[in-house]
């Protein structure tokens, strides 16, 4: 089917992807991703919004309802798109979104987004700091205006996984052993195990939590699950907990050796199936088959990457950049206190470069100064020099710091270069002239 | 049962060895007994400094003298290059006596009028709570024929743009009323020496404190179009504390009480209190309404963390943004400052049974001696047995109790193991109390002892002590 006449309908029918034998690394064993992330907004969770949503669009059109759910990611990028290709708002409420993209994304999609204030200091004991709370306060004060899809209880949930997940996956893949899924909500392991069980009676389904601290994007931990209205244990033959480390290091197998862009909680599935695998007797898995749900795209998770894993996004060192200083070499930076800085700026041609934000360089400078931010020169000093040789040369910053820096990396390259000790801050303690541009402020 | 061990500085470690001198300290000046170290309070400070100077801003350090009462910490203060905010009359005078300068004073909070016109005689910087509160300055500053230092303190950031819920704020400038109050200000200009902004949020969320930050920028631009220049910006405290010495146990314990809510676990909480947490239709609801004992982001971790958000509005550190528009950060810890500055004693009274047969331990204190605004403290006191060759060397779980007459005065209401049944004149010791838990809800109920602060010091290598009214550091 490739021509779709409405969003919806591109929605499932997602293929299955065999990871190599060398990735999980068990002889004879067959291991299958569920391309979840193929859905048209991302993820597995496309399915369960229109799925809450299907039968009562109509309705929901025509009283002109807000649909409003209690998300901080997939969920309410699948609604918000299917509120706004039927022409109606959604709005999410949540705690913090802990991922600042999947916020803007969403604001991007025109979601009102609604965030619970951050907990208090000394916390009130009477205030609820519960977004399910808030939002049944919000109903119940407007009755009538908003349609609450409660992915957390909605029966349709696991049902839809039942109806189309789990029918897909035997269509692709035959007789399946083996299902690992992240629990969120609980809904797509439950619907998909409830219908693949009935085809394989030696059937086994893994819920994959997360460890208990940190968070592992839209998947709960053990505390976590006491939280969920259609979660239910007996439907899981074991839980695996995994850790955020060993999700994002399977997240980057995925990504950098089987070319698929899949997240943090596509990782935490592998490394349980993994894990979980591993400790069976490797003859029993000869010849078996299981999937794993690769539920959303790497892409969403870039600031979650970084805070993690800040040295997969270091910047190459330059040789040719400041980092290439020594403590000593800094230290040495030649500076003039503000009193003599003045007197040579009255004295001698000297040009005046002062390296702080345009915001704080518009609102004060030094007469006669020229702003270039500290990271545009660093920049520059990559490619070359931006000055004359021969030219006397005063830097300026906020306090005095950063400026040393480039001052000892243009004396290095033989240029007369200086700091005014203690930055503009001092200058103005000592009561000598600054002044504004009065257009930018 | 879950432990929660205490997290306890060395120095604090050291003084426990000496169970004779805590047995005697408590003889001597009754249970309980608030033990103050106040050394460690400029160890404190220093820290705040450092990261300040690391970061790349200028800033000074107002300690929220409400935290604590005790003498001993400003004096120590009043030494160093720290500053005070005071919240009340007698704090101010408080701090006056114990050598800090107005000048190095803040006054900020709710301000009765004979407060604020001892702050303005004595030349504090004020914390401007309300247009009206301004007006009330410029006023008593023309009758005294001063020039007054002010710093406007706002509130209700965030108008437009994303949406955060926020609670109603009784304190501050609301934002739009931000016209009126620059109104005020230039009318009174030749009696005001305007100082810059402050606020403080009730909130320990970064983002939002960010965003709060970039509003002010946006606030300190409009100013200078109407010819203020602001020197100064408050952010106000709200700088976290660790109490535990081992996140694991507060995890632990976390799922244990979520555990006991749904009534998968049978519960050891007094009246079975699941402090905001509820079971509906078997699903867990609500929130765990409390400090969080255990916390990794604490005190200066948690203002680097504040400096080094970049801020998407400006594109820039927020600690560059604050240095580069000439502005100088103030901070207001008050918990943070007194981390492990102090320990609470107190003496077993009796051991009794409840009515369901619980073990009770009755301490010669009530639950407000510890308790901030009757807060869970989620922290295991220390067992110190002074009797040799007790009856029962087996462990035990009970409770602590008060010694108020009132069912309501359980001092814990977490059910905790101790390593033997205590005996009558054990100590009781509850660890790092200095910061809001040892006189902010202090009564003298049924008249039971209000504890008295004793500061401990060392000489040399000894501990001695001294009442904390007579404690000057020494230079």
């Amino acid at each position: 089917m490739m021509h779709a006449e409405h969003i919806t309908d591109l929605i499932g029918q997602t293929p299955v992807l065999k990871i190599k034998e060398n990735i999980h690394g068990i002889p004879g064993f067959e291991l299958y991703a569920k391309l979840e992330l193929f859905n048209p907004f991302g993820s597995l969770k496309d399915r369960i919004s229109w799925s809450m949503l299907e039968d009562e669009i109509q309705e929901i059109v025509q009283k002109g309802q807000v649909i409003v759910e209690s998300s901080s990611g997939n969920t309410a990028k699948a609604l918000a798109a299917l509120a706004g290709s039927y022409g109606v708002k959604f709005k999410t409420v949540s705690n913090r979104i802990k991922v600042p993209e999947v916020k803007q994304i969403l604001q991007l999609m025109g979601a009102e987004v609604e965030e619970l204030p951050g907990l208090s200091e000394c916390p009130d004991p009477n205030d609820p700091n519960d977004p399910l709370a808030y939002i049944e306060t919000m109903m119940r004060q407007d009755e009538g205006k908003y349609f609450h899809t409660s992915q957390y209880t909605n029966p349709k949930n696991p049902q839809v996984h039942f109806e189309t997940t789990g029918p897909e996956i035997e269509k692709d893949l035959g007789q399946v052993d083996f299902l690992f899924g992240g629990v969120g909500t609980s809904g797509s392991t439950l619907g998909t195990a409830n219908y693949l069980r009935q085809k394989n009676q030696n059937f086994r389904s893994i819920g994959i939590i997360a460890e208990k601290g940190d968070f592992i994007p839209g998947i709960r931990n053990q505390d976590e699950l006491l939280e969920l209205g259609i979660f239910q244990r007996s439907s899981y033959e074991e839980l695996i907990t995994v850790d955020v480390k060993t999700a994002i290091e399977y997240s980057l197998e995925l990504i950098r050796k089987m070319g698929l862009l899949a997240g943090p909680t596509s990782g935490a599935a592998l490394a349980g199936a993994i894990a979980y695998l591993k400790q069976l007797p490797a003859e029993s898995l000869q010849g078996k088959k299981g999937v794993f749900i690769a539920c959303d795209r790497a892409e969403w998770y870039l600031s979650y990457y970084k805070k993690r894993r800040p040295e997969l996004f270091e910047k190459k060192t330059h040789t040719a950049g400041l980092s290439i200083l020594t403590e000593l070499e800094i230290l040495a930076a030649e500076t003039l206190t503000p009193q003599e800085s003045k007197n040579l700026l009255e004295k001698e041609k000297v040009l005046l470069v002062d390296i702080r934000g345009n915001l704080g360089f518009s609102a004060n400078h030094i007469a006669g100064s020229i702003n270039i931010p500290d990271f545009q020169l660093e920049e520059m000093l990559q490619v070359g020099i931006p000055f004359s040789a021969g030219q006397k040369i005063l830097l300026v910053c906020s306090v005095g710091e950063q400026s040393k820096k480039f001052v000892a990396f243009l004396g290095k390259k033989g240029f007369d270069a200086k700091t005014i000790e203690g930055g503009i801050l001092a200058w103005r303690d000592e009561g000598l002239p600054l002044q504004r541009n009065l257009s930018l402020s | 049962m879950i432990i929660l061990q205490p997290k306890i500085s060395e120095e604090i470690q050291e003084f426990l060895q000496e169970k004779k001198m805590v047995r005697s300290l408590v003889q001597a000046f009754g249970s309980p007994l608030n033990l103050v170290f106040p050394h460690q309070i400029s160890e404190n400070l220093k820290k705040f400094q450092a990261t300040m100077a690391h970061e790349g801003v200028r800033g000074k350090v107002y300690f929220a003298h409400k935290t604590s009462q005790s003498q001993a910490f400003i004096r120590t203060l009043a030494i160093s290059d720290a500053c005070i905010d005071v919240a009340s009359e007698r704090e101010l005078k408080n701090a006056l006596s114990c050598g800090m300068e107005g000048k190095r004073i803040e006054a900020t909070g709710p301000k009765s009028p004979e407060f604020l016109l001892l702050a303005v005689m004595h030349g504090v910087l004020i914390s401007v709570d309300s247009v009206f509160e301004l007006q009330q300055v410029v006023e008593l500053a023309q009758k005294l024929g001063k020039k007054v230092a002010v710093l406007l303190r706002m509130s209700g950031f965030d108008k437009s743009g994303e949406e955060i819920l926020k609670k109603e704020s009784r304190f501050g400038i609301a934002v739009q009323e931000f016209e009126r109050a620059i109104e005020v200000l230039s009318d009174g200009k030749s009696f005001l020496d305007f100082q810059g902004l402050a606020f403080h949020l009730d909130s320990i969320e970064v983002k939002e404190k960010v965003r709060a930050i970039e509003q002010c920028l946006e606030l300190i631009q409009r100013l200078r179009t109407a010819g203020f220049e602001s020197r100064f910006l408050n952010i106000g405290g709200g700088f976290k504390v660790n109490y535990l010495e081992k996140q694991e146990q507060w995890i632990e314990f976390m799922s244990q009480l979520k555990e006991m809510t749904m009534g998968q676990r049978e519960n050891s909480i007094w009246h079975n209190q699941t402090f905001g947490l509820r079971s509906e239709k078997g699903v867990l609801r609500g929130s765990f309404n409390s400090y969080q004992f255990f916390e990794t982001q604490v005190a200066e971790k948690y203002l680097a963390e504040i400096l080094n958000f970049h801020s998407e509005k400006y594109g820039q550190r927020i600690a560059d943004l604050i240095a580069e528009n000439l502005l100088e950060l103030i901070i207001e810890p008050g918990r943070a400052m007194a981390d492990q500055c102090g320990i609470t004693v107190a003496k077993v009274n009796f051991i009794k049974k409840s009515s369901k047969g619980n073990l009770l331990v009755g301490v010669g204190m009530k639950r407000s001696d510890l308790s901030f605004l009757d807060q869970e403290f989620f922290v295991d006191p220390i067992h110190i047995s002074l009797v040799e060759n007790s009856a029962s060397n087996h462990s035990a779980e009970v409770f602590i109790v008060g010694n108020l007459c009132l069912e309501t005065d359980v001092i814990l209401k977490r059910k905790i193991v101790v390593k033997q049944i205590p005996a009558l004149g054990d100590l009781f010791v509850f660890v790092n109390t200095a910061g809001y838990s040892m006189d902010f809800n202090s009564t003298a109920s049924i008249q039971q002892n209000i504890a008295p602060k004793i500061v401990i010091h060392k000489l040399g290598e000894e501990f001695c002590f001294v009442l904390d009214e007579n404690y000057y550091p020494t230079l």
